[in-house]
């Protein structure tokens, strides 16, 4: 049966095949360069110039349902209870052979490179009861997914007619994952002993995870966004501050997510206008992959104002038509999953949280660095309704800390 | 060195016009004996491996981009995209392989400011940053290598005038080769606002390096008993990236 999953996976590697082969195709035409070490050309004994400080970062994100504090009452060991990944983001990284599909899409449409990054993460979805070897029919299936998260930003400006500038910062994710490894029993099993007591330390229910033993999964995104307004005006500067912004993003998923989705973001405080894609950027959860967007532009002033901080809100709204973790994979079987009828299309969330960032340069340098930490909570109506439990909201928080490389 | 892989990005027609000149402009002068000359004959700059000012020279005319995996083939990987943006003050910069102009400078400077410009760039993505004191610019690649492109473009520009009366028979000619050229080598790409040109002839490196060789001995042997061109002190604002 050809299902979606496989259907992607045989057009992701055909295309891939093409690019390579398009890619050979050239390199072998062109004659003309020379790619012999500098010194024997030019008698040059040193190194070539690398003077260009790389705005390269390292972050750490932790999702955790024990991280919801506001309100602590709703703070719930269950649905999505871990998530985490490490994310490298840098420029170079968009000319490495994992990145050629979103290098096609940079040479086919001229937007310009905004970020990229490659994220290794896990996500663990869970039931209530943990620690029953039977399956607890109504409720969520476990469900692991381990990947290896792609994403690169383009930015594109245009002009209305009426002369007013339009930028819009276009995201490209893949996500090349993996269910039912053993990893989410481990994890839960060393961190109800050792970091949150109290819960159950042999979660048998594990057993019963969406494709235990191990099945291939991917995740194509597309999340496109847009800067709305800013307050106070500003005149579209490089160096812009304002203390209110708002931007939409629209976007929408195949793999295992089927979803279209959209949402409004707002921020308040010290804010740098250049940096509203870049904070915006990331999903919600950790689950539909990670991605960071390195500093992108240089600021006019150096070694000065080089704070950033403010809170954010985000309103999202999804069309889930189908998610893997709730129902299964159509190509793997899995001892229990949810019925399609009893999951719920139309989803939203809330999230707010705040952003603290310090970007600076080193002497001698260009290109900034950056330090930041990012706090939030986040609110998620109800994913399915079994009508044999009451259908919840699942609330989770999450912490971010990114390094400069 | 040849400037004839050259992409644009969000540059109108009549914009191209201009980029055209200014790359023109950029192409002689980067390629004349005064710029080796002046690069040379420089005080020493401050870059981060101390290069001899013969290096820098060479790393110039190397063609090795940091950011393209061209490696040294004597030609300026050019990746030209306008900002729609307003700038205050500075012309562009430089991300990556890409080379930024704001919108408002573009339409604002002449071309042999927009010369020194895409020189100042162009420094950048070989690998050379700007000072970290703006104060410290007599040294500093970058704004040395724009500010000398730009110098030699203005005393060039001569073919550039409007008014062919004004013009010898053979700068008429030369003018006229280069309006042909300029119009045969624009070639749209699959992208709708996006044009790559080819601001000069392909010759293959060995042939032109023989012809730059030449060039150069002969030229400096008609130069040697001129003095040596004077160094403006005047300061200009040039692109920063």
């Amino acid at each position: 049966m050809l299902t979606l999953p496989k259907l992607t996976l045989i057009t992701f590697l055909f295309c891939s095949f093409q690019l390579q082969a398009q890619e050979q195709a050239i390199n072998h035409a062109s004659a003309v360069s020379i790619t012999e070490p500098a010194s024997r050309y030019i008698n040059l004994k040193k190194q070539p110039p690398r003077e260009i400080q790389i705005p390269a970062t390292f972050s750490i994100q932790i999702d955790q349902d024990f991280l919801f504090r506001f309100p602590l009452t709703k703070n719930e060991d269950r649905n999505y209870t871990q998530g985490t990944a490490f994310i490298v983001s840098h420029p170079g990284l968009r000319k490495t052979w994992m990145f050629l599909p979103f290098k096609k899409i940079e040479d086919l449409t001229g937007w310009e490179p905004y970020g990229s990054s490659i994220a290794l993460g896990g996500t663990a979805f869970t039931p209530r009861i943990i620690d029953s070897s039977a399956p607890i029919v109504g409720d969520r299936p476990f469900a692991f997914l381990l990947y290896v998260s792609t994403s690169s930003t383009l930015k594109n400006q245009k002009k209305t007619k009426k002369g007013k500038l339009i930028e819009v910062y276009n995201s490209f994710t893949i996500n090349y994952g993996i269910f039912g490894t053993n990893i989410g029993y481990r994890f839960q099993s060393f961190a109800h002993k050792n970091i949150v007591k109290g819960r159950p330390t042999d979660p048998k229910g594990w057993n019963n995870q969406i494709s235990k033993g191990g099945a291939p999964a991917l995740l194509f995104d597309y999340n496109r966004f847009q800067p709305l307004l800013s307050a106070p005006k500003t005149k579209g500067t490089i160096d812009d501050r304002s203390v209110f912004d708002l931007g939409w993003n629209l976007g929408a998923s195949v793999g295992y997510y089927d979803r279209a989705y959209t949402g409004l973001y707002a921020r308040l405080g010290h804010l740098r206008n250049r940096n509203q894609a870049r904070w915006n950027g990331g999903f919600s959860s950790l689950a539909s992959g990670s991605y960071e967007m390195a500093a992108p532009e240089k600021k006019k002033t150096r070694f000065k104002d080089v704070f950033e901080g403010f809170l954010y809100g985000r309103v999202n709204g999804t069309l889930m038509f189908r998610n893997a973790m709730l129902v299964g994979q159509g190509f793997k079987h899995s001892d229990y999953t949810l019925k399609p009828e009893w999951t719920n299309v139309g989803l939203y969330e809330f999230e707010w949280g705040f952003v603290l960032a310090f970007e600076y340069f080193k002497k001698g340098k260009t290109g900034p660095k950056t330090w930041a930490f990012q706090g939030r909570s986040i609110y998620r109506s109800p994913e399915f309704n079994s009508k044999l439990f009451p259908e919840r909201w699942h609330y989770f928080g999450s912490v971010g800390l990114m390094f400069p490389l | 060195m040849r400037i004839t892989k050259v992409r644009t990005h969000r540059y109108s027609p009549a914009e191209i016009e201009k980029l055209d000149i200014a790359l023109e402009l950029f192409s002689n002068a980067i390629n004349s004996v005064e710029f080796q000359r002046n690069i040379e004959q420089h005080e020493p700059f401050d870059t981060v491996e101390n290069y001899s000012n013969a290096e820098i020279y060479n790393i110039i005319m190397s063609g090795d981009e940091a950011d393209t995996n061209g490696g040294i083939d004597h030609e300026a990987d050019l990746h030209l995209t306008l900002d729609l943006r307003t700038s205050t003050d500075a012309i562009g910069y430089t991300k990556q392989e890409r080379i930024f102009t704001f919108q408002n400078f573009f339409e604002q400077l002449e071309p042999t400011k927009l010369a020194g410009h895409y020189a100042h760039e162009y420094c950048h993505t070989l690998g050379f940053a700007d000072p970290s004191n703006l104060d410290e610019l007599e040294r500093n690649v970058p704004y040395e290598v724009g500010r000398i492109i730009e110098e030699i473009a203005i005393s060039n520009q001569r073919t550039f005038i409007v008014d062919e009366a004004e013009l010898t028979d053979s700068e008429k000619t030369l003018k006229r080769v280069r309006k042909t050229a300029r119009r045969s080598s624009i070639v749209p790409t699959a992208a709708a606002d996006t044009t790559v040109i080819k601001t000069s002839k392909p010759a293959t490196g060995k042939r032109k390096k023989a012809a730059a060789k030449k060039a150069v001995v002969k030229k400096k042997t008609a130069t040697k008993k001129k003095p040596a061109t004077k160094k403006k002190t005047t300061k200009h604002k040039p692109a920063r990236s």
